[in-house]
């Protein structure tokens, strides 16, 4: 309860950022219907997250509505607003995210750095932008056009792609940094996605993250995936896909252990998103997520409510909190 | 906004769901697993508003989607699904589990291929498979014939 | 005149002064039925709280459905544990070893399905209906469900009221066999057939407190509604119960279709499950196709429903 209200309190540390030691809040999972019974009860959820889309803000789930109402932060985390359309985005669709965020008390909401629709289509998936300051410039209006009616603050999530635009003008963590500088929104770091892109386009992921920034990490996301081996008679390599219906992997968990090496982000959470494990299953693997990131255990966290953890830890003055 | 990005995206979009050819520049094996991995992801969304008839095809589900829904731009999972299972009945291949499902379907909305299901004003009936499916006022009833 | 009048009477009444005594001795039998029906219905849990079922989600299933309700709560759970699977044509048939801690309505079913048996005819297999029995003799001793004795007493309220339609019936022929008008005689008469036959057919299984513990379970374990497509895979087999018991068959169509499909169970699937509605072909199996609100519609969004990603393909996000 106390730690919800700190995480609503904590949005007003955003204005002035590195104002002081910051709690770190622990482990969350993204809140799913299907296992509403479950998240329910998990033992130390510090947040979740619902995804905007599927929520109506008048009335919202009563699963996520008895979370908040718990004093469990809730982040509407957008799937299809399509901030890196070069034609502008849809006016209901930004609305329908501010509204999410009003009727869940969120402390912060999300988004992805791609595009979904442009110029009447639709690809019904996230993909991405080029890596050019044109790309870039169309990104900085759109956040800075949902910013504007947003009350609370923006994390953006760069995603998993197979493909890169011809023609990038920077590095994956170039661009970000770039595109965190000029709107200061959060950053909403998918180690499931640093990885995928690692595997599927190339490249060290480590060294992307040696070239984030760090401190504006909001919360991190965790997922599970799954290999599918390619045709190679087809030319066809291959890839890892970002599934959320599998297991969170060795790899990703390495990878988020070489996050927290560089930086203890505030919040980590898992995304899963169909074929369900058993509620045991689920549970074991937040913990796992939660020992990765290195937060306490919830009966030792428990024991040390309300302390705070000193800033020489290195800890992230974060949205969350 | 920005119109050339905006038109190079509009081309990357057709590209990866519409058939479009793959515009200059890209890795088009690259591309073409996009494509693929697009239509597996849809096969898994339409699963979930078409469960009879994906469990009905099992491992072939994906197949399925894949081979008739390539080049058809996404129109949401209940759309998908109606046009795999429309796709499916007219080359003879509607596996006899989503027959009722289909029925079910089409005796509730009014759909031609080409823009969303519509709800059907007037009552209709369908016969699908040991059963008839009568919808009145936007309620459908099952009457079963027989046993199966 | 007037005496030749009276003795042209039916049975020596006048047929104003008949209907008069005729309403309001329907009225008063019609409040007594009433008043009967209610207390015995309410006699026993008389201001007690709502029972809680949880711990046994057969009984509740029992409470709210029925014999057939339990049996397919029974069979939803097993389904999930792997101990029961479809065999064609209705059919089930039990597989592997039960768990533990089965419950003695699931030993029954399995130690009964060990051949295909026909999962509308399991219900009257002996051990079975021994299970179900046991069940019915629970509710009805916490009082949540009338029992046959209080079924026959609100029943026997409801043949009074038929008693006073004959009477309405006998005076009617009488009447007409006499040449008088008998219009409002038919009305009274009719309205009081109704009634009776209304409070005959219509005796009810639960008690009030019963249906209170019906309401308060499904406002309890309201995360396991069929709206929310509760997985039962991560939910488990309990789940998958009480899922079904408090909510009824939608809930096994809206997690299990294709289960369902193969139980043919549409059978009790008209209240709110099903094949139901269907306004945009996405009420199948009476799961929630969208989340609602705005954000549904456009373009070729999948409506959000449990989340972003569809699985198998890849999120990117």
């Amino acid at each position: 309860m106390a730690e919800g209200v700190a995480a609503a309190a904590g949005v007003a540390a955003v204005a002035e950022p590195g104002a002081g030691p910051a709690t770190r809040l622990g482990t969350g999972i993204g809140w799913r219907p299907e296992i509403a019974g479950i998240v329910a009860e998990l033992p130390g959820l510090r947040f979740c997250e619902v995804i905007a889309e599927a929520i109506d803000p008048a009335a919202p789930p009563r699963g996520v509505a008895e979370l908040r109402d718990r004093g469990v932060p809730v982040i509407p985390h957008g799937v299809r607003l399509s901030l890196g359309s070069a034609d502008g985005l849809d006016p209901e669709r930004v609305a329908h995210l501010a509204a999410c965020a009003d009727a869940l008390d969120a402390p912060l909401v999300s988004e992805h750095v791609s595009f979904t629709r442009v110029a009447g289509r639709d690809a019904g998936h996230l993909l991405p932008v080029p890596r050019t300051r044109e790309a870039l410039d169309v990104l900085v209006a759109n956040v800075a056009r949902v910013q504007a009616e947003l009350d609370v603050p923006l994390a953006l999530e760069p995603v998993a792609a197979l493909f890169d635009w011809p023609g990038d003008e920077f590095t994956e963590a170039e661009f970000l940094t770039r595109l965190l500088d000029r709107t200061e929104a959060w950053l909403l770091l998918d180690v499931a996605n640093v990885h995928a892109n690692a595997v599927n386009r190339g490249g060290d992921p480590c060294a992307v993250l040696d070239g984030l920034p760090l401190d504006r990490i909001a919360y991190v996301h965790v997922a599970g995936g799954s290999e599918h081996p390619g045709d190679t008679a087809a030319g066809d390599p291959g890839v890892y896909h970002d599934s959320h219906t599998d297991p969170v992997p060795p790899e990703v968990f390495a990878l988020l252990g070489e996050l927290c090496d560089r930086r203890l982000p505030p919040a980590v959470m898992l995304e899963r998103d169909g074929r369900y494990p058993p509620a045991a299953e689920l549970a074991a693997e937040l913990a796992a997520i939660s020992a990765a990131a290195r937060f306490a255990p919830p009966a030792a966290r428990a024991a040390a409510a309300g302390q705070v953890v000193p800033a020489a830890a290195g800890v992230a003055p974060g949205v969350l909190r | 906004m920005s119109a050339g990005l905006a038109a190079r995206q509009a081309a990357l979009v057709d590209a990866l769901v519409a058939g479009a050819p793959v515009p200059d520049g890209f890795d088009p094996v690259r591309l073409a697993t996009t494509r693929r991995a697009l239509l597996r992801k849809r096969a898994g969304e339409a699963a979930r508003h078409w469960p009879l008839l994906a469990a009905a095809l099992g491992p072939g589900w994906p197949t399925a989607v894949a081979e008739a829904l390539d080049g058809v731009p996404p129109g949401g999972s209940l759309r998908d699904g109606r046009d795999v299972a429309r796709w499916l009945r007219a080359a003879g291949r509607l596996p006899a589990g989503a027959v009722d499902e289909l029925a079910a379907r089409e005796v509730a909305t009014r759909y031609d291929g080409s823009g969303a299901p519509r709800a059907r004003r007037a009552p209709a009936v369908r016969r699908g498979r040991g059963s008839v499916f009568v919808q009145v006022g936007g309620r459908t009833l099952r009457l079963r014939l027989r046993n199966r | 005149m007037g005496t030749l009048a009276a003795s042209g009477d039916t049975w020596g009444i006048s047929g104003s002064t008949f209907i008069l005594f005729y309403l309001v001795i329907a009225v008063v039998v019609w409040i007594w039925a009433v008043r009967t029906r209610r207390q015995i219905a309410g006699a026993r849990g008389g201001g007690r709280p709502p029972a809680d079922l949880t711990g046994t989600p057969y009984d509740a299933a029992y409470l709210n459905g029925g014999a057939d309700l339990a049996v397919y709560a029974a069979l939803s759970s097993m389904r999930v544990d792997g101990t029961i699977e479809t065999a064609g044509r209705g059919n089930v048939v039990a597989v592997g070893a039960l768990l533990p801690g089965a419950d003695e309505l699931e030993r029954a079913i399995h130690a009964t399905a060990t051949s295909p048996v026909g999962r509308g005819r399991l219900r009257y297999h002996e051990y079975v209906a021994a299970a179900l029995a046991a069940i019915e003799r629970r509710l009805t001793a916490e009082g949540l469900l009338v029992t046959d004795i209080e079924r026959r007493g609100v029943r026997q309220a409801g043949a009074w009221m038929l008693l006073v339609a004959g009477l309405g019936l006998a005076r009617l022929v009488a009447g007409v066999a006499n040449g008088k008008p008998v219009t409002f005689l038919v009305l009274a008469t009719l309205g009081a057939a109704v009634v009776g036959v209304v409070l005959m057919a219509r005796v009810p299984r639960r008690t009030p407190l019963g249906d209170a513990t019906v309401s308060a379970m499904r406002a309890q374990h309201h995360r396991l509604s069929p709206a929310n497509r509760p997985d039962w895979v991560a939910n488990g087999a309990t789940a998958a119960a009480l899922g079904v018991g408090v909510f009824g068959m939608s809930a096994l169509w809206a997690s299990d279709p294709a289960f369902a499909d193969e139980l043919a169970a549409q059978k009790l699937a008209s209240s709110g499950g099903g094949w139901s509605g269907g306004d945009s072909g996405s009420s199948y199996g009476g799961g929630a196709g969208c989340g609602g609100g705005s954000s549904c519609g456009g373009g070729s969004s999948s409506c959000g429903g449990g989340g972003g990603c569809g699985g198998g393909g890849g999120c990117g996000g």
